[in-house]
Parts: structure tokens; C-alpha cells; sequence
């Protein structure tokens, strides 16, 4: 099984694996910097990235490096941060909650982040002030925050495992901040506006320049941490918050910081690139396919894998259509479930 | 490690699921838990596990109250063996039985040989070591039973409480975890739902309607009368030379 010798390997080699993993995202990050509408040769991507970054001095024509260091591998890097932070938001709401249908916007945040995004570009709420990304960062952490206070007060009475009423309220959520959105869009959007929030809110990363990669890369960085600090916690709640609490873990605790702390990291990236789908359901249960169940293991390499996943989404959101580039939420899906189905029935048969 | 548990009233919403409820634990004793379904021996058994707190009364390890240990170390004096729990993930016998050692090792400590050792032990106690590689689903239930009850020996607690541990197993699966517990040398109270299994341990606590109605030791304490009071069955107590007392349940 080629699975379980990737699983030797890396037990065996951490370093070895690391250095590889390093080298593969390298390699996917100058591949989704090359294909394009025109590609670029790998030598001129390598020399202008290396223009850029540390200020050598290639000959390479201004418009290529302009495109190069300012568009494209921009747009790759946040596609990569991402992917990764939809990923682990994934596999630390499924291992929390115990539902393997959990996703990063089961609690009301991309719902809460269109309903801000409309707000502001459509009904006009803070023009000029407020920028797009900036409404809908906002309004996700209202949803989110509306989401955790109705699940509180849901459970209040009740002790154990709560994942049912944080489940049912981040729909209660989501249906009250779609509606928002739809009612605000049905109200005063022309068509125009319509077919640009419905293009945003299927993902959109035409957007991303430096000012978004140094807002994404920390908050990733940030949010990784955390989770791989409690990876021990998560791995703890594999027979439920009961059996975790029982071995040590202060469930409460443990929740509210992961939950909370993957939430702003999602509402962040979706604020910046909209809702992009499938990758925060679908990714985790690939890596739990393939590595296991360690969460030390299974936060990076979500975080690796979903970084991968979303920078070929990307190219492949470029390429499908000449001259026209699809939504990368489409992309997720067309690529993401045949992949998925592929995953699925090789782990039935072990 | 002593457990007293003192005057524990417990509410849910207007309910009340246990009044009154007092009892002492001495270091060493194995004590069942017996009375019917709904009488409150599950709840009771949250409550010193501290996944509950008593409405009013309080319970303590040590002279300490369960609810103001923090959770870790509460959980390096207490292992909680549950009645059945389970999980979806593709998870090996050995890595549920690691997870006892999560209140001793540290976020980023590396596995070392010690807790591996702690590991092996356990599940040499439960025979399961030639099946330590195989995936959770793959087992029956009595192995997955006694996977938990590993578990909670890798925890390496002083004082270990289960909730009904053969309920769902067959009579063999039942004979083999109910004679690993015999062989355990630890404080530890069991809530039994089987009255011949009751009879195996040094003390019985009966509960009847959210109460403590009785207690003391299985020879003196179950009877035919008794046995009709507690659980409203008709019931014979057969004595032989050879076997320790059977309860004969009648209809």
C-alpha cells in the first residue's frame, strides 16, 4: 500500500519528510506561478521570484515580473493559505463536533460573510469607510458570534457533549444570514451586483496581491499553532468529549479556543476570497484516510494537502476555459469529488 | 485513595436524580454498584468523575472535592471506564489504549519508552497484545470493551470507576472482562447490572430510586427478601461446596 509507506517513511524520516513536503509545496507554488492564461517558462518564475524576493538582478522584461511577483504568485500564495486554513478548520470542527459532515462554515460564517459583503457593496452600509473585505470579515464574526451565543444558551442546561446544539444552531445561523443576504440582494441589487456576489461567494482569487499574503500567511501560522498545540486534546475526543474529559481534557476550554480560534482564521481568508467550498469537508477525511488519526500528524498534513488542493484548483480554475476564469469553487468540486469518491472506496477496501 | 461522598443531591431541570447520597470508599476496596435500570448508578457515577456536579452535597478524592481538581490531574487519580463508547475513525486497538496516557504527557512531549511501557502492560493485562495493530471496527465487543478497560490502566490511576463494563458482551465475554477486574489491584467501583457478578466484589451498594438503600458485604447483605425489595423479582439463592452462591432468578 502505497499509504502505508508514506506512513513508514515519515515515522522513520521526519526530517526527510519535512524536507520533501518543503520541497513539493515549493514546486507547486512555481508551477501554479508558471500555467496561466500565457505560460511562463520555469527558469523566468524562479529568476523573478528570486528578483523579488531578494532583490537580484535578472534581466527579465518589467511586465513579466510585474505579472509574475505581483499577481501570480500572490494569487498562489493565498490560494495555498487558503487551502490550508479551510482544511484545519475542517478537521478540528469534525474531530470536536464528531461529525464527519462538519465544514469550516457550518458555524454561520460564510453565510455571515456574504450577508456583510452585501451590506456593504450592495445596500451601501459604511461606503467608503468599510471595504468589501472588510464587511464581510465583520459580518462573519457577527454570525459567529450570534451562532456561539444561541448554542450557549441551547446548552445550558445540559452538561456532556453539546455537539448537537452547536451543530443545530450554526444552521439556525447560516439560514438567518443566508436569508439576510438574499433579502438585501432581492431588494436592491441589479444583476450585475447579483452575478458579482454570487461570483465572490463561490470563491475568487483575483483579489489577492502582497497586502492579503501578509494578512494570510500569520493568521494561517497563527491558527496552525493552536491546533497543533491541542493536537493531543483532539486526539483525545476520539470516543467523545465524555471519554475525553475522563482522560484529562477540559472540554469546555478546549473547545471554545479551537473553535474560536479556526473561526477567525476562516473568516479571515473567506473575507479576503470568499466562501470557497468542498475543501474544509473533503480534505480531512483524505488525510485521515492516509495518515490516521494523530492529530500531531493530521493538522500539518491537511494543512499541506489543502495548500496543494487549492493551488492546482486554482490553475485548473484558469486553464478549463480559455480566457475566462471559473470560480474556484466550481474547481474544488469538479476536481475535489471524483478525488474524494477515489479516497472513499480505496479505504473501504482496506 | 479514599472516596467520601456526602449528602449528593442531584437536579435535572424539575427531576431529581439522586437524593441523599452518602457513602465512603476505603483505599484498595472494590465495591458494585447494583439497583435497577433508571435508578441513578450511571449518573452517580458522572457525578464522581466530576462530568456532572451535585446540585448540593459534595464528593471528594482525598479530602478534596472532585470539582476543584483541574481536570488532569483529576484524571491521573481517577480513570472512568464508560459503558459504550465508540468511535468512526480508522483507529488501531494500541493508539486507543496511548490515549490513557494523555493526562501524563505534555502538548509537545515525544512518546517515549515509558509510556510505551505503560501501553504494552495494559494490554498484556487484557490479552489484547497480538491485537494491538488491528483497526477498532475490526473487533468485537468484548475486545473493544477491554481495550477501554486497558485504557484506563495505561491511565495508571489509583482508583478506577466503570459503568455496567459487560453490559453488550456475551456470558464468555462477560466471565473474561469480569475476571480481568477481579485481577486489578486498584480502589475501584463498578456499577454491575448481573447480581452474581455483585457477589464477586468485597462490598455492595444497592440504589433504588435515586437512594443508596443499602450496603455491605455480597454474603451478608443479598437475599431472597432483599433481592425482592431492590428489584421486585422473585428469586432463589443456590449455595454449593465448590462454587461461590448463585442467584437463581425465579419468575
Amino acid at each position: 500500500m502505497p499509504f502505508q509507506l508514506l506512513n513508514g517513511v515519515m515515522s522513520r524520516h521526519p526530517f526527510l519528510f519535512v524536507l520533501l513536503t518543503v520541497l513539493v509545496l515549493l514546486a507547486a507554488i512555481t508551477t501554479g506561478v508558471a500555467v496561466g492564461e500565457t505560460n511562463i517558462d520555469f527558469t523566468t518564475v524562479v529568476q523573478a521570484i528570486a528578483n523579488g524576493a531578494f532583490g537580484a538582478d535578472y534581466p527579465i522584461h518589467p511586465i513579466d515580473q510585474g505579472v509574475i511577483w505581483n499577481y501570480r504568485l500572490t494569487r498562489t500564495l493565498v490560494a495555498a493559505c487558503c487551502g490550508a486554513a479551510l482544511a484545519v478548520t475542517g478537521l478540528v470542527l469534525q474531530s470536536l463536533l464528531r461529525n464527519a459532515l462538519a465544514d469550516p462554515y457550518l458555524l454561520g460564517i460564510s453565510a455571515g460573510a456574504s450577508t456583510g459583503a452585501v451590506m456593504v457593496t450592495i445596500a451601501g452600509v459604511g461606503i467608503g469607510v468599510l471595504s468589501m473585505s472588510f464587511g464581510a470579515l465583520l459580518g462573519a464574526i457577527l454570525a459567529f458570534g450570534f451562532v456561539m451565543l444561541l448554542s450557549a444558551l441551547a446548552s445550558k442546561r445540559r452538561s456532556g457533549n453539546i455537539s448537537t446544539q452547536i451543530i443545530l444552531a450554526g444552521i439556525a445561523g447560516s439560514q438567518l444570514f443566508n436569508a439576510l443576504t438574499a433579502f438585501v440582494i432581492a431588494k436592491s441589487a441589479n444583476a450585475e451586483q447579483a452575478r458579482g456576489i454570487m461570483f465572490w461567494l463561490l470563491g475568487n482569487l483575483s483579489g489577492a496581491r502582497w497586502q492579503e499574503v501578509s494578512v494570510a500567511v500569520p493568521v494561517l501560522i497563527a491558527g496552525l499553532a493552536l491546533v497543533i498545540w491541542h493536537a493531543r486534546s483532539l486526539d483525545a475526543f476520539l470516543f467523545g468529549s465524555d471519554a475525553a474529559a475522563s482522560i484529562g481534557i477540559s472540554v469546555r476550554r478546549v473547545q471554545v479556543f479551537l473553535i474560536f480560534g479556526t473561526a477567525m482564521m476562516t473568516a479571515v481568508m473567506v473575507s479576503m476570497v470568499g466562501a470557497i467550498g468542498f475543501v474544509g469537508l473533503v480534505i480531512p477525511h483524505a488525510a485521515r484516510f492516509i495518515f490516521g488519526s494523530s492529530h500531531l500528524i493530521l493538522a500539518p498534513a491537511c494543512a499541506v494537502i489543502g495548500a496543494l488542493f487549492l493551488i492546482f484548483c486554482d490553475i485548473g480554475s484558469r486553464i478549463v476555459i480559455p480566457g475566462q476564469v471559473l470560480p474556484i469553487g466550481v474547481v474544488t468540486a469538479l476536481i475535489g469529488a471524483p478525488c474524494f469518491a477515489l479516497v472513499l472506496i480505496r479505504g473501504q477496501k482496506q | 485513595m479514599n472516596l467520601t461522598v456526602s449528602n449528593v443531591h442531584y437536579q435535572l431541570g424539575k427531576k431529581t436524580l439522586l437524593r441523599d447520597i452518602s457513602f465512603a470508599l476505603e483505599k484498595g476496596e472494590r465495591v458494585a454498584l447494583i439497583g435497577p435500570n433508571g435508578c441513578g448508578k450511571s449518573t452517580l457515577l458522572r457525578l464522581i468523575c466530576g462530568l456532572n456536579k451535585p446540585t448540593s452535597g459534595h464528593i471528594a478524592l482525598d479530602d478534596i472535592t472532585v470539582q476543584h481538581y483541574p481536570r488532569r490531574t483529576l484524571a491521573q487519580h481517577l480513570s472512568f471506564v464508560q459503558q459504550k463508547a465508540t468511535t468512526e475513525e480508522l483507529v488501531k486497538a494500541e493508539d486507543a489504549v496511548a490515549l490513557g496516557r494523555t493526562p501524563w504527557i505534555k502538548a509537545f512531549e515525544r512518546w517515549g519508552t515509558a509510556h510505551q511501557s505503560h501501553v504494552d502492560h495494559a494490554l498484556e493485562k487484557v490479552s489484547m497484545t497480538h491485537k494491538r495493530h488491528q483497526h477498532w471496527h475490526t473487533l468485537s465487543g468484548g475486545e473493544q470493551q477491554r481495550l477501554h478497560i486497558a485504557r484506563a490502566l495505561a491511565q495508571n490511576t489509583p482508583f478506577i470507576v466503570m459503568d455496567e463494563p459487560t453490559n453488550h458482551l456475551d456470558i464468555k465475554q462477560q466471565m473474561v472482562v469480569l475476571s480481568l477486574i477481579e485481577n486489578i489491584q486498584r480502589t475501584m467501583l463498578v456499577a454491575v447490572h448481573d447480581l452474581n457478578h455483585a457477589l464477586r466484589f468485597d462490598r455492595i451498594i444497592a440504589m433504588k430510586d435515586g437512594r443508596v438503600i443499602a450496603q455491605g458485604k455480597p454474603a451478608e447483605l443479598i437475599s431472597e427478601a432483599f433481592i425482592l425489595d431492590v428489584f421486585d423479582v422473585h428469586s432463589r439463592i443456590i449455595h454449593s461446596s465448590d462454587h461461590p452462591p448463585h442467584i437463581q432468578l425465579l419468575n
